[in-house]
């Protein structure tokens, strides 16, 4: 995330939670924040309690950020990708963007019909020796189960509302959600199917390796003689260290859910979008 | 071959829930940012540190850089990061952590360090790597912090052992690891006992005198990488000079450490300039100094030793241990009473005001660190700054933690000056200092080293100026010529004093030294003793660089 993205991305996120722009210029942003979002951010939490008992509506503090590092001001802290300042605005929205169910906003005069999708968006965390992610974005159309991978990149450009517009209405899932969620995750197998398995591979070799040294190491039949309890005492070390060595070297995948939604979407939209992909 | 593929099952039914109802829903642009959030923080690649893209404020060095990789990517976190003193073995150790925490690989943390360290590791985690750690005060931080850092005296103590036994550990480092050497001690099979998926070890010295060593560090580790104890013994023993010749065992242990040496980084060192400072007493000084040499001759060697010693600091050090030792034995107050009278009328010491001299001619605001022996001298000096105009403030090894935090926060921010006591040279870095005043000298090289080290390491951007004060004709001046410059201490580069010291077996060098003045007759006697002292050191040196394990 290059700092003119991480720029607009936080001017967006404030503007969008209802905060006061007051500043802005190449690398500052001077927001007043609303009640809810310094509560969440600025981690004064008697503060609002306090006013909140005593029936008081409290004071929301201004928050000065610079994305750009070479700049400075008074009280204003810099910003940057890996700062905590981010990433408690990063928990932040995806705690409370999970799902959605929004309609695609439409100007017509015509009755217009809209197609239900279920957009599911996944980190793929594969840990072995080591660990990567992957995103997704896998969209199921809920009529007639055509897939879509990319959906969030591919909706970029679609305007999208909370409320259903004039003149639209929505056509029933055949699919259900839940058996529609399911269908994604085959997808995802699927998918997985074809991927290079060379790590997993690896990984159980080290695994193995690892668990006959140890093995070796705790050979109750190599040591001297020992009381009972010295013997105990071995054995719970050596389960220690067994579960340790699953726990760090055995392969998984694991396919967390960042969020998900229903969204309706027009016929002709649909078509727009789909036809610009194959080009 | 696949791996176990689990799936986030219990997400549609939070999300059928939601999506029945007829409220609404969040934003289609909250939608897209946390979409967008997880992409940016997901990281799509096996291998590479990804960390320090996320600390753009920190300049590693391509030695720190390569050791974390190899600790992440090759030895899966589990290693010795043994590099020698002064490369960054802390910032190496940071960087692994922040990668693992920022892969999703560490959640729950423990740092086992020194107490005198807790506080610098709790800020350097902060402030450096942006990594949330707390100190261990209280029992329930164990289980409410995830990144904590404690004492290892602290830790195994009831009810803390009982507590942390209990926790998973996904990472546990240890620093001066050497410490558990041995394998029969407590500590030893505490760390053993816990639970631990990623382990560091930190120590610049990884075999410090056997071989078993390195096999005990290793076995924490990795049990069993290097057989177990009784094969290890019978094919290596348990000479360390031995692992030169077994090139086996060095291939297995570099499989497990990493250990850079100064050398190798190939770094330019900011240079030690190093000047000796005379003073001469004046003559009502040396009148006292003379009658205290004699006049107490008859009273215990080491007392007068030790009173010596005080005057070439100040007035104030002898004359309370004079005052001291008449309480304690009032026949002996008709050595001692004499000399506390002739003391009273001296003048300001001749030390003090060199001190005055020296940082009035520097650069206005230039800062300087001066370490003295004793508590009087620091008070005394505190206030002969202060009567000068010179801002000061003290420090001593008996400050709480807190309290040392901020003196050396005045110290970089507001004052000038920093006046420690001995006690205050370890665990805390003042790299934005490059002045430092000896204004009395340890009898212990290894302290000496230790204040050297304060501001003569990693990050000093200037060169290092060090003023060694000493009284002509004074046992300082032994200390000084015969001593310290022979094994040429102040030049060199912080070498490997410590094995040195370790190998000769002297436990209390400044026991030694001072046996060695009260046991001769003459300087002459002083002289051809201290020399074979610093003979044996400089051998010994010598051999430790040839048989150093160049990992």
């Amino acid at each position: 995330m290059d700092r003119h993205i991480l720029h607009q991305f936080l001017r967006k996120f404030f503007l969008s939670n209802g905060c006061q722009l007051l500043e802005e210029n190449d690398g500052l942003l001077r927001i007043q924040l609303t009640p809810a979002l310094d509560e969440e951010l600025m981690n004064r939490p008697f503060y609002w309690r306090y006013k909140k008992k005593l029936g008081q509506e409290g004071e929301p503090m201004e928050l000065s950020l610079l994305t750009n590092p070479e700049q400075a001001a008074e009280k204003a802290e810099h910003i940057h990708f890996g700062s905590p300042r981010l990433h408690q605005i990063f928990r932040l929205i995806r705690s409370s963007a999970q799902v959605a169910r929004l309609y695609e906003k439409l100007d017509t005069t015509s009755r217009t019909a809209l197609y239900p999708w279920l957009i599911r968006n996944m980190s793929v965390h594969f840990s072995g020796k080591r660990k990567r992610t992957e995103t997704h974005s896998v969209g199921l159309q809920l009529l007639n189960g055509q897939f879509m991978t990319n959906a969030m990149e591919n909706f970029t450009d679609v305007d999208f509302k909370q409320q259903i517009s004039d003149h639209c209405y929505c056509l029933s899932p055949i699919i259900r959600y839940p058996s529609g969620y399911q269908r994604i995750s085959s997808y995802m197998q699927a998918y997985l199917d074809t991927l290079d398995t060379d790590w997993v591979t690896e990984t159980t070799s080290i695994l193995e390796q690892e668990k006959s040294l140890l093995a070796h190491f705790f050979d109750p039949s190599s040591q001297e003689e020992q009381d009972e309890e010295l013997r105990q005492e071995r054995a719970a070390l050596y389960d220690n260290e067994l579960a340790a060595l699953s726990h760090r070297l055995t392969p998984s995948i694991h396919i967390e859910t960042i969020n998900a939604g229903i969204f309706y979407l027009s016929e002709e939209t649909t078509r727009q979008l789909l036809q610009k992909k194959e080009a | 071959m696949q791996a176990h593929v689990k799936d986030d099952h219990s997400f549609i039914e939070k999300m059928n829930d939601i999506v029945q109802q007829e409220a609404e829903t969040v934003s289609w642009e909250h939608f897209q940012m946390a979409y967008t959030a997880a992409k940016a923080t997901n990281i799509d690649t096996f291998t590479g540190l990804v960390a320090p893209g996320y600390l753009p404020h920190m300049t590693f060095h391509p030695h720190q850089l390569e050791a974390s990789r190899r600790v992440v990517e090759d030895m899966n976190g589990r290693a010795i990061l043994a590099d020698e003193v002064g490369l960054g073995k802390t910032i190496e150790a940071g960087l692994v952590l922040k990668e693992l925490m920022i892969r999703g690989l560490v959640k729950k943390v423990l740092l086992l360090v020194p107490a005198s360290l807790v506080n610098q590791w709790v800020n350097e985690l902060n402030s450096k790597f942006h990594i949330p750690a707390a100190s261990q005060r209280k029992q329930y931080v164990w289980e409410h912090y995830d990144v904590i850092v404690s004492s290892i005296d602290l830790a195994k103590r009831t009810p803390h052992r009982e507590i942390i036994l209990k926790q998973e550990y996904d990472f546990v480092l240890i620093d001066e690891a050497h410490k558990l050497k041995n394998s029969r001690t407590k500590n030893y099979s505490f760390i053993q006992s816990l639970k631990k998926k990623y382990c560091l070890l930190l120590t610049a010295t990884p075999v410090q005198n056997k071989l078993s060593d390195i096999y005990n560090l290793v076995s924490l580790l990795k049990p069993g990488y290097l057989g177990s104890y009784k094969h290890f013994k019978d094919t290596y023993g348990d000479d360390r000079n031995n692992l030169e010749q077994h090139h086996y065992l060095k291939e297995l242990i570099r499989k497990v450490m990493v250990r850079n040496r100064r050398d190798d980084t190939g770094l330019q060192w900011t240079k030690r300039k190093v000047e000796t400072v005379w003073i001469d007493f004046e003559d009502a000084e040396r009148e006292v100094y003379d009658t205290m040499q004699d006049a107490t001759s008859a009273a215990a060697t080491f007392a007068r030793i030790t009173l010596l010693r005080e005057l070439c600091s100040s007035r104030e050090a002898a004359y309370l241990s004079m005052k001291k030792m008449v309480e304690e034995n009032p026949p002996s107050s008709d050595v001692y009473l004499p000399l506390m009278q002739a003391i009273e009328k001296l003048p300001h010491h001749s030390k003090a005001l060199k001190v005055i001299e020296l940082i009035k001619a520097a650069p206005a605001g230039e800062k300087f660190i001066i370490f003295t022996e004793y508590r009087a001298s620091q008070f005394y000096l505190q206030w002969m700054l202060k009567q000068h105009d010179i801002s000061s403030v003290p420090f001593r090894g008996g400050f709480k933690a807190g309290k040392k935090d901020w003196m050396r926060e005045l110290f970089e921010k507001h004052a000038q000056v920093l006046i420690a006591t001995e006690a205050g040279g370890e665990g805390i870095n003042l790299q934005f200092c490059s002045n430092m005043i000896n204004y009395d000298l340890p009898w212990n090289p290894m302290r000496l080293e230790q204040r050297i080290g304060r501001i003569h390491r990693f990050g000093q951007a200037n060169d290092v100026q060090i003023y060694n004060f000493a009284v002509r004709d004074t046992l300082e001046a032994h200390i000084l010529e015969l001593l310290y410059k022979k094994i040429n201490l102040f030049e060199r580069v912080i070498g490997n004093l410590d094995h040195i010291l370790a190998e000769l077996q002297v436990p209390d060098m400044e026991k030694e030294i001072k046996r060695i003045f009260a046991d001769s007759r003459s300087d002459g006697e002083i002289k051809v003793k201290l020399d074979n002292l610093t003979a044996v050191i400089s051998e010994t040196g010598a051999q430790l660089e040839r048989s150093k394990m160049h990992g």
